[in-house]
């Protein structure tokens, strides 16, 4: 009788349900993971731009962040907890990750400054292993950061309750989900804004097009490096943040782990020197992976597959990426 | 087009001068002695079975210390997904092995095949783009081959394993640690003939400046695909030998530590000596048995266990987070020989070697040419 | 007191020496050459000065004050402008951005001035006026160089060198560029030319020859141009080219 009437229930709109779910929740779902890998090959091209590197730690700055932001909430001064607001600890997580970028620029990326290319490289490899491990030192097992809208500690208590879904049809949605997506666009969209109209943002392009030129004009090229340095750091945290929130568990290299990858074929997507193809790349990775993980649920690690496949394809028919173009 | 001025890239590769040098009959005893010392050294492992297995993963690792070599040493690119060429060689000998009931050699071989294809086929894409995207191709390469072949349950028995025996000649875990020895000395002295072959000599003037020895008509793209088509067979190679040394194949030794791994071969060609074969090979052994040191530093030296114990930071590395110490040194050296120390370990034992060589002991090397690696701290930028 | 003294200058590339200690000095208001044949050093002296090379030893003074140990931004506020070899124009940036990032030591001085600049460098070169929003990679070798001398005139420098200023152009462009150096040089400007076209002599208030790191002559224009010799000798196969 009861499953009849479902059935019955559901027979209403059997093909608008299928497509809600098929279609509807892993857009949603994909276009979410998507931006922040967007946010991830943003950061990626900026240091590519300026350094012409890959910097393999770009994503391990997030899980600094992460883990700093969830030492910031739970952690005690003489085994009394200070009871730090979810927001400030949010905002020091950012801090300490930008930090360790600026770091990283200073005693890593400086002395290998006019070695060959492949060795500053590995020296970004090797701040990703040293992250991961001091991680591990300070933070020992996996915990889990609070969702924004947690009811405890959560910066939008007050608006909604965890469980409370945004009532678009049958897409599981939740506030801090349009959250994270504004913060990204948002983000994204500025850092677009500060290459086209900044001062700064104009001397890192010149420098990245031709060094010796922005030196004879008075940039100070180490200077510039130091600048995009703080502002990827600045990007991957945010980035790990909104990753760790809620959602994932907090443990050494987890975002390294979650997005590395999915940010790396973001910005090669786009051309690796474009920042508007960095974000467009990433929100074609994202839904990519949640369509495959939709239709290919048959074969074992096809969100990976196909995002390999796609890049090896990209490469192959348009090596310069899909918006391969210098902006 | 006109050829333009090779400026500073002179591309010579000096003979050894004729040295005048031959040690005394003291020094030949003497050097005799260290020789005999270093090869008992070598077979002492054989003595008991935990140490020999753990030597055998050392060998393994030498070997693919070798194979990532060639890529990165000799070419300047970076491979961030050896650790798939491994499991890729492991599966396929041990699904060979136990399916079709082949030999033992014939599975070794068969993983070399595999992971000979997998290296070609990534290099085609990646290496006709200059800079440095095979880095990132093969990181891509190691996770996505990670959570999708090393994981398929009919490759997997289901993700129980699939046994890989050894044959009786090397069943036990001493003789298979000779072989694996013996394996990687092979390799070794082929790394040396490579070395010294035309193609060598190729790799490291496209290493020195690809413009420049383009411009002398050496093919760029296409030597850059053999050596890397070679790593990857050497690296497939140390699959095979990796899954019939833990006598079956896990897929949770790739997956699980994927991209770790992956990692780790950088740190140990770097920490080596980037282009320098016997530092390539002390280092692989120290990590390889890093763990299994640490293990024993813990579990059996009291007085360790209770500094530990005591001492809050070290604490935090105590039991379950050995792990995390072993990347914690892995990361220092990397960063250490990067910014301090470019020649790696290579450089540090170069003057032992010349003495072994029969040349006189002195810390700076006579003869210029030490290889390709030897280029590495020029001034020439990718 | 001359305006740029140079005094037992020594610098290299590397380790790799390549100016033996070299001394000449500019005097304030004149249009210097410097000629010489490819690897003579040329291009080593000018980025010296500009500090994109460490000086080994001796010193450069700009109006008395040295300028030993200063990076290329701190010699750019200090009064050196350089347009580099090979017309080192920013590609992917527009004529208007390529000349504002020439005034990015003149922050301070405020945007008013940067126009004002800008306005001149249009006046000397009318064709940057016209193609101020082109990519500044898309433009002809010529206008490349043209902006590639109007960047440098943007940080207002009281030297403004050029290195090679008419490579790769026409005979009658090459003629042009002269002329409009020559017109900045009326305007006040110090200018020190590197150079391998006789056709610039004629502006030359003073000549300098390099020679394997160091300087075989050094006096004025019109004597050089004045004695076939030396003509023949550094210039003669180096003027076939053009």
């Amino acid at each position: 009788m009861t499953l009849a009437a479902t059935t019955l229930a559901a027979g209403a709109a059997p093909l608008a349900l299928d497509v809600q779910l098929k279609i509807g929740q892993p857009f949603v779902v994909g276009l979410l993971q998507g931006s922040v890998y967007g946010l991830i090959g943003l950061g990626l091209v900026l240091l590519y731009k300026s350094n012409r590197i890959f910097n393999f730690a770009q994503a391990e700055f997030g899980t600094v962040a992460g883990i700093s932001a969830y030492l910031g909430l739970n952690g005690k001064l003489f085994h009394i907890p200070w009871h730090m607001p979810y927001a400030v600890a949010c905002i020091i997580g950012v801090a300490i990750g930008t930090l360790t970028a600026v770091l990283t620029e200073r005693l890593v990326v400086r002395p290998l400054f006019d070695r060959p290319k492949v060795i500053l490289v590995v020296g970004t490899v090797g701040v990703l292993l040293l992250l991961i491990a001091l991680e591990s030192l300070v933070f020992p097992e996996g915990k889990s950061l609070p969702a924004f809208n947690n009811p405890k500690q959560g910066v939008f208590r007050s608006l909604t309750d965890p469980a409370a879904r945004l009532g678009f049809a049958h897409y599981n949605l939740q506030w801090e989900q349009i959250l994270t997506l504004v913060t990204l666009v948002v983000l994204a969209l500025a850092t677009v804004a500060f290459f086209r109209y900044s001062r700064n943002g104009t001397a890192i392009l010149a420098v990245s097009q031709e060094p010796v030129a922005a030196q004879t004009v008075g940039i100070s090229v180490s200077r510039i490096s130091l600048i995009t340095w703080t502002l990827a750091g600045f990007l991957g945290s945010v980035a790990g943040i909104l990753v760790l929130a809620g959602s994932a568990v907090v443990s050494p290299g987890v975002v390294t782990g979650t997005t590395l990858v999915g940010g790396i074929t973001a910005a090669v997507l786009g051309g690796v020197t474009s920042l508007p193809g960095a974000f467009v790349g990433g929100l074609l990775v994202g839904l990519l992976q949640a369509y495959a993980g939709t239709f290919l649920t048959q074969f074992p690690g096809s969100e990976s597959v196909a995002v390999g496949v796609v890049l090896l394809l990209v490469l192959l028919v348009r090596p310069q990426g899909l918006l391969g173009r210098e902006a | 087009m006109t050829m333009t001025t090779p400026e500073g890239a002179v591309l010579t590769v000096d003979e050894a001068p004729g040295e005048d040098f031959r040690p005394g009959s003291v020094g030949l005893v003497g050097r005799g002695f260290v020789w005999v010392g270093l090869g008992v050294a070598l077979l002492l492992p054989m003595l008991t079975v935990d140490f020999a297995q753990a030597c055998s993963l050392a060998a393994i690792y030498a070997i693919v210390g070798l194979s990532l070599n060639i890529v990165v040493g000799y070419t300047g690119q970076l491979s961030l997904g050896h650790q798939g060429f491994l499991g890729l060689g492991a599966l396929t000998a041990a699904n060979i092995v136990f399916k079709l009931k082949v030999p033992f050699y014939i599975g070794i071989v068969g993983g070399i095949a595999a992971a000979t294809v997998a290296a070609v086929v990534l290099g085609l894409v990646a290496l006709r783009i200059t800079g440095l995207y095979l880095s990132l191709i093969t990181l891509v390469f190691g996770t996505a081959i990670a959570s999708s072949l090393f994981s398929l349950g009919s490759l997997t028995r289901n993700g129980s394993g699939v046994p890989a025996n050894r044959p009786d000649a090397v069943s036990t875990n001493a003789r298979y640690y000779l072989l694996c020895l013996l394996v990687m000395l092979v390799i070794f002295y082929l790394d040396t003939r490579l070395t010294a072959s035309k193609t060598g000599r190729a790799l490291l003037a496209i290493k020195e400046n690809e413009r420049v020895a383009e411009a002398f008509g050496i093919g760029v793209t296409s030597y850059k695909l053999l050596a890397f088509g070679l790593s990857g067979a050497i690296a497939g190679l140390a699959g095979g030998l990796f899954a019939f040394r833990s006598q079956t194949y896990a897929a949770q030794d790739f997956t699980e530590t994927g991209l770790s791994l992956a990692l780790l071969f950088v740190v140990m060609v770097v920490v080596g000596g980037l282009g320098n074969r016997v530092g390539v090979v002390i280092a692989a052994a120290f990590f390889a048995l890093l763990n299994y040191l640490l293990d024993k530093l813990f579990i059996s030296w009291h007085a360790f266990r209770h500094l530990v114990e005591h001492v809050p930071v070290l604490n935090g590395y105590y039991g379950p987070n050995k792990g995390a110490l072993a990347g914690l040194i892995g990361a220092v050296l990397l960063l250490q020989t990067l910014i301090f120390n470019p020649g790696g370990i290579g450089e540090s034992v170069a003057p032992i070697q010349r003495w072994l060589k029969g040349k006189r002991f002195s810390l700076h090397d006579d003869s210029a040419s030490a290889g390709p690696g030897a280029v590495e701290g020029s001034s020439v930028r990718a | 007191m001359s305006l740029l003294e140079v005094e037992e200058l020594r610098t290299g590339y590397g380790a790799l020496p390549v100016l033996q200690g070299i001394s000449f000095s500019v005097e304030e208001g004149q249009t210097a050459v410097m000629f010489g044949l490819n690897g003579a050093g040329k291009t080593t002296t000018v980025n010296a000065l500009a500090g994109l090379l460490p000086i080994w030893s001796g010193d450069v003074r700009l109006d008395g004050k040295s300028l030993k140990g200063l990076d290329a931004p701190k010699i750019v506020a200090a009064g050196i402008g350089l347009s580099p070899e090979g017309r080192r124009v920013f590609p992917a940036l527009s004529v208007l951005t390529n000349l504002r990032l020439g005034a990015w030591t003149r922050k301070s001085a405020g945007r008013k001035q940067a126009d004002d600049t800008i306005a001149r460098v249009f006046e000397y070169f009318p064709r940057l006026e016209e193609r101020k929003d082109q990519l500044a990679g898309t433009m002809s070798g010529g206008e490349q160089q043209m902006l590639a001398i109007g960047r440098a005139i943007m940080s207002r420098p009281r030297i403004l060198m050029i290195d090679e200023a008419s490579l790769g152009l026409s005979p009658k462009l090459a003629q042009t560029v002269f002329q409009v150096v020559s017109q900045i040089n009326d305007d006040g400007t110090t200018v020190v030319i590197v150079e391998q076209n006789v056709g610039v002599l004629p502006y030359a208030d003073q000549a300098l020859i390099m020679e394997k790191g160091t300087i075989t002559y050094d006096g004025s224009g019109a004597d050089l141009e004045k004695s076939g010799d030396l003509r023949k000798t550094y210039l003669g196969d180096a003027s076939d080219l053009h």
